[in-house]
C-alpha cells in the first residue's frame, strides 16, 4: 500500500476509533469504555496490526496536534464565564492552584530520585500534572520530550480518575472546593471529566484550576527549570 | 450486522448551521494563535503564542469587544474534543517502546504515587483555606446584612 493511503487510513482510523469509544461510553458509563483509556489502546492496537510505519500515521494526524494551539486560547471561554467563583473564592483558588502546581512537580521530581530513570524520561515527568496543551509546551523547558509527556499526562488523568473517590473518602474530604481543586490540580482533563460527574460546581471549580495551573507551569516553566 | 444508531452519527456531526459557525469561529482562533505567535516571536518572550492569545481573548470578552456567543461554540468544540488532539502524541510511544520495557514499572509507581501524594495534599489545603474564606466571607456578609438592618430601623424610626 501507499505512503498516502496509509496516512488517510491513519487519519481516519484515528477519528473513528475516537468517536466509537465516545458513543460507547455514553451509552455505558463502565470505566474500560472511557475514551481516556480505550481510545489510544484501540489506535495503538491498530498501528500495530496493520503494520503502519509510525512517519505514515503522523503525515496527516499531526494536523490533529495542531488543533492544540486554537484549544489552549479557547480556555478563555470558560474563564470568562465562571468569572464569579474567581471573584468568591479568590484565595482558596490561587493557594489550591499553587499547592497543586507544586506538589504535581515535586512530588515528580522527588520520586524520579527514588526510581532511576533515563534522563529525558525524568525529564517528561515534572509537567505531567498539567493539561496536554499547556504540558507539551511546559516540557521543553525543562529538557523533556513533549511526546513522552502526552502519554504520561494521559497516564496521570487516568490515574486520577480512579483513585479520587476512595481517597476522599479515605482522608474525609467533603467541601465542593476541595473536591474540585484537587482533581483539576493533580488530574487535568480527565480529573475534571471526574469531578463533572461528581457534581456540576465541582466539575466548573476543576476545570478552572485545571485552566490556571497550566497557564501557571507554561509561564513559569523556564523558572523552575533553572531551580530544579 | 447491527447498523449503528443515529445516535451515532449525532455524536460525531454537528447540526448544519452549527457547523458552520464552529468553522468560522475556529478560523478566528487559529489567526489569533498566528498573529500572537508572531507576535511572541518578534519580542522574543518565553511565553507561548496560545498562552498570550488565551489572555487576550479573556480581555477581549471582560471588555465585551467580542461578545461570549462569538467565540462559544467553536471554543466548546474545541474543549470538548480535546482528547482526540492528543492521541496521535500518545500513539509516538511506540518510538520510544524502549522506555516502556525497560522503565515500565517504574513510570508506573511514580505516576501512581505523584498523583496520589498531588491529590491528598492539595484536597486537604484546600479544605483548610475554603473554611478560613468562606468565614471572612460569611463575616463580611453578615456586617453588610447588619448595616442593612441598622439603616432599615433608623428609618422605620424616623417614620413613627
Amino acid at each position: 500500500m501507499s505512503d498516502t493511503l496509509l496516512a488517510c487510513l491513519s487519519f481516519a482510523a484515528t477519528i473513528g476509533f475516537y468517536y466509537l469509544t465516545k458513543w460507547a461510553y455514553r451509552r455505558k458509563k463502565v470505566f474500560f469504555l472511557a475514551p481516556i483509556l480505550l481510545a489510544p489502546l484501540a489506535i495503538i492496537g491498530f498501528v500495530l496490526l496493520v503494520g503502519i510505519p509510525l512517519d505514515d500515521y503522523f503525515l496527516y494526524t499531526h494536523f490533529l496536534v495542531m488543533m492544540l494551539g486554537p484549544a489552549t486560547i479557547a480556555f478563555a471561554v470558560p474563564i470568562y464565564q465562571q468569572r464569579s467563583i474567581i471573584k468568591r473564592y479568590p484565595l482558596t483558588l490561587l493557594i489550591g492552584v499553587i499547592t497543586g502546581l507544586m506538589m504535581g512537580m515535586l512530588s515528580s521530581w522527588a520520586l524520579v530520585h527514588i526510581f532511576p530513570m533515563p534522563p529525558e524520561l525524568a525529564n517528561s515527568m515534572l509537567s505531567r500534572s498539567v493539561s496536554t496543551p499547556f504540558a507539551m509546551q511546559a516540557t521543553v523547558s525543562f529538557g523533556g520530550i513533549p511526546d513522552l509527556t502526552a502519554m504520561l499526562v494521559l497516564m496521570t488523568g487516568i490515574v486520577g480518575m480512579v483513585i479520587c473517590e476512595p481517597v476522599f473518602r479515605y482522608i474525609g474530604i467533603r467541601t465542593t472546593l476541595a473536591k474540585g481543586i484537587a482533581l483539576g490540580a493533580a488530574s487535568h482533563g480527565a480529573g475534571t471529566a471526574k469531578a463533572r460527574e461528581i457534581g456540576s460546581e465541582e466539575g466548573v471549580i476543576a476545570s478552572l484550576t485545571m485552566i490556571f495551573a497550566g497557564i501557571a507551569m507554561v509561564i513559569g516553566a523556564p523558572l523552575f527549570a533553572l531551580v530544579i | 450486522m447491527r447498523t449503528l444508531p443515529s445516535s451515532f452519527f449525532h455524536s460525531m456531526f454537528l447540526k448544519k448551521h452549527v457547523f458552520f459557525y464552529c468553522l468560522m469561529q475556529l478560523m478566528a482562533l487559529c489567526g489569533l494563535l498566528w498573529l500572537c505567535n508572531q507576535v511572541v516571536a518578534f519580542l522574543h518572550w518565553h511565553i507561548p503564542g496560545s498562552v498570550l492569545g488565551l489572555g487576550i481573548l479573556v480581555l477581549l470578552l471582560l471588555t465585551h469587544v467580542v461578545p461570549e456567543r462569538a467565540i462559544q461554540a467553536g471554543s466548546s468544540w474545541l474543549l470538548g474534543e480535546l482528547l482526540l488532539f492528543f492521541i496521535p502524541p500518545v500513539v509516538s510511544i511506540l518510538k520510544y517502546q524502549v522506555f516502556i520495557r525497560d522503565d515500565g514499572w517504574m513510570i508506573a509507581g511514580t505516576v501512581v504515587l505523584g498523583t496520589l501524594s498531588a491529590l491528598i495534599v492539595t484536597a486537604w489545603v484546600v479544605d483548610r483555606v475554603y473554611t478560613l474564606e468562606k468565614g471572612i466571607n460569611d463575616r463580611r456578609l453578615a456586617r453588610a446584612s447588619h448595616r442593612e438592618n441598622g439603616k432599615n430601623s433608623i428609618g422605620a424610626q424616623n417614620h413613627v
